[in-house]
């Protein structure tokens, strides 16, 4: 069917933001194309054009990306925008694993994990990640996406209640939509409005927090958080995409940084930051694991996790058990970086971690200055609106243990420069 | 085509969450509330300080579910749409030209509202003979030169209206959460679970001064 119709007129095309082309009453699904695609191609190029930029080299320290406004390849910038905490990704040793294993196994799995996808790498990568948890068992997905939306709808149901923080991933949110249960949000680390939140309810709780909030740096409050949920009878699942393999004395994440690795119920990770790889996991209890072997969806009706992929994860597991200094580097680039920024009169919200949220709260201007970045060697994302709330708009920061300090004060110099020649700087 | 403006001081609003649940019971069956998050609407509280008009000067508040906006190839895409389920205003004569000239539902009483503006916040309070409605404090942000498209849903009897709005003035808008309403147990609130409803905002508007434009109304 051609829609020969003229589009929608936009009279300030950066006036408008996804969101404005979310939803619309009409008859044709495909009504919402045209005036979507007008401003698509207008926003593209005053700044948008700065999301899926090609990179053309491994995530590393450095990284070589295709400035698709002028078709040149930029090479060399710094690169403070993959989560490639740790370094992992490149290590030799973890490229040789997967070598090897493309050697035995080929490029896929070939199979659900639950008829044919299932090879004997997996099975160990899940007790490596049950025993590096300190869990009874573990179960892998296929991404950290996926290990949220088949965990809570693999767990809860139509009638139970299910409480998220306001800043939850969308993978959780998603999850919530599909296990049919009520849905609501608390105010962003405020263990009170949880408690108003759970307050009430007889049923089913769950509550998800996240380690590291992905936007922002900071941590969840988990031991007020914990205690609410007690008090309230609620369940807590705590999701560590940004800080398993990081934080705490053995690099479990949070919920061991605070010394509340066994009262959290379920935990979850991603292997795509800290790890450098792919795919996601669901720590706890082997009642709880073998329950959700038949119930996570997204996890059965998916191919397993490629051999490769999960040899790497192996061998990236085994470093980060071997060398707790990785974690020490980390978090002493972490500092560096955080005093650096702070020193030059930089906002970087409430960071407490990895992730620096450099604020710039101007959701047009900062694509401008995020192209004076990028042309003057820095590779770091804008993130606007509806990713953050208007005009929250921030440059996300990620750090890596294996950024040097003469990175770090490259880097930092040019975003203080840069900064400051556009007056964010107070 | 016949425009109708009204000239404002201030216009402050705000977008809360709402249950669902709630939205569609205040919602026509033609129309569908835009969720912000699953199984969770939008409210949005609008107060006016109208300093010109064809009915003189007068204060309005607007109470809205947001809905997705129509589409309509080669006019312009609104930045949001609502429908207005109760509106009061401070003077008779307005009550009057809106409930015949837009077909808008009126608490059928003349409030009392009072604008403070200070330290870069506006709180609004509305009373019934003396008695509170709501307060609702907004926020400044960054005032830029604006003019914004909206789409307003109307019903008269079975009859599906709309007409287009446009907002030309200095306009604010940001997600701080600094803002605040309280809403009270009234006549206008009554179709709302108070509890349900949020009691900050997820987004805060401060326009003015300027211009409120309506179009003619069209029959959808």
């Amino acid at each position: 069917m051609e829609n020969e119709k003229p589009a929608a007129v936009l009279s300030n095309a950066m006036a408008y933001d996804y969101s404005n082309f979310f939803s619309a009453s009409g008859e044709d699904p495909f009504d919402l194309l045209d005036p979507f695609g007008k401003w698509w191609d207008e926003v593209r190029l005053k700044g948008y054009y700065q999301y899926e930029l090609p990179i053309h080299s491994a995530p590393s320290t450095r990284v070589d990306v295709e400035d698709t406004k002028t078709g040149e390849i930029r090479r060399g910038l710094i690169n403070f925008a993959s989560y490639n905490y740790l370094g992992l990704s490149y290590r030799p040793e973890v490229k040789e694993a997967i070598k090897a294993a493309v050697d035995e196994y080929g490029a896929g799995s070939s199979g659900s994990p639950i008829l044919s996808g299932t090879t004997a790498l997996l099975q160990q990568l899940a007790a490596d990640v049950a025993r590096f948890k300190g869990k009874e068992a573990a179960m892998i997905f296929p991404t950290g996406y996926s290990a949220n939306v088949g965990l809570i709808a693999g767990l809860m149901r139509a009638g139970d209640l299910v409480v998220a923080d306001q800043y939850a991933h969308a993978s959780i949110v998603d999850g919530m939509i599909l296990s049919k249960a009520q849905s609501r949000f608390f105010r962003h680390n405020r263990p009170q409005e949880l408690n108003r939140k759970l307050k009430g309810f007889d049923g089913k709780k769950l509550v998800v927090v996240e380690g590291v909030y992905s936007m922002d740096g900071d941590l969840a409050p988990l031991p007020e958080i914990l205690e609410v949920c007690r008090a309230r009878g609620a369940r807590i699942l705590i999701d560590e995409a940004h800080s398993t393999f990081l934080f705490g004395e053995n690099g479990r994440g949070v919920a061991e940084h605070f010394g509340l690795d066994d009262e959290v119920d379920i935990h979850l990770g991603t292997f795509s930051k800290s790890l450098g790889g792919q795919g996601g996991f669901v720590a706890g209890s082997k009642a709880l694991i073998d329950y959700l072997r038949g119930f996570s969806r997204s996890r059965f009706f998916s191919c397993a996790l490629a051999p490769p992929i999960v040899a790497g994860l192996i061998k990236a597991l085994e470093l980060v058990e071997k060398e707790p200094e990785l974690r020490k580097n980390l978090f002493a680039n972490v500092e560096f970086m955080q005093n650096r920024l702070r020193d030059a009169g930089v906002d970087i919200g409430d960071s407490e971690s990895q992730v620096i949220p450099i604020m710039i709260r101007n959701d047009e201007t900062i694509f401008d200055i995020g192209e004076q970045l990028f042309r003057e060697g820095v590779f770091i994302n804008p993130v606007v609106y509806p990713a953050v709330g208007k005009h929250k708009s921030r440059f996300r920061m990620s750090i890596s243990a294996a950024h040097s300090l003469e990175e770090l004060e490259e880097g930092a110099e040019i975003i203080v420069r840069v900064l400051d020649r556009n007056g964010i700087i107070s | 085509m016949q425009l109708t403006t009204y000239e404002f001081k201030h216009c402050i609003g705000a977008m809360f969450e709402m249950s669902t649940v709630d939205a569609r019971k205040i919602l026509p069956g033609h129309l569908h509330p835009l969720e912000v998050q699953h199984t969770r609407s939008v409210f949005a509280v609008l107060a006016f300080q109208f300093t010109d008009s064809e009915v003189g000067a007068y204060d309005e508040v607007v109470l809205s579910v947001v809905t997705p906006p129509r589409i309509e190839p080669g006019k312009p895409l609104p930045q949001a749409a609502f429908y207005p389920f109760i509106l009061a205003t401070s003077t008779e004569a307005a009550r009057q030209h809106a409930i015949e000239r837009w077909s808008l539902p009126h608490y059928m009483k003349d409030l009392e509202f009072s604008f403070e503006e200070a330290g870069g916040k506006m709180r609004v309070s509305v009373l019934d003979e003396g008695s509170p409605v709501l307060e609702l404090t907004v926020s400044e942000y960054s005032f830029k030169p604006t003019t914004n498209p909206y789409h307003c849903f109307m019903t008269d009897g079975d009859e599906r209206l709309k007409v287009n709005i446009f907002m030309n003035a200095a306009h604010s808008q940001h997600e701080e959460e600094t803002g605040e309403l309280i809403l009270y147990q009234h006549p206008m609130t009554e179709s709302l679970d108070l509890e349900e409803v949020s009691s900050y905002p997820f987004r805060e508007e401060w326009y003015g001064p300027g211009i409120q434009t309506f179009e003619e109304v069209e029959r959808i």
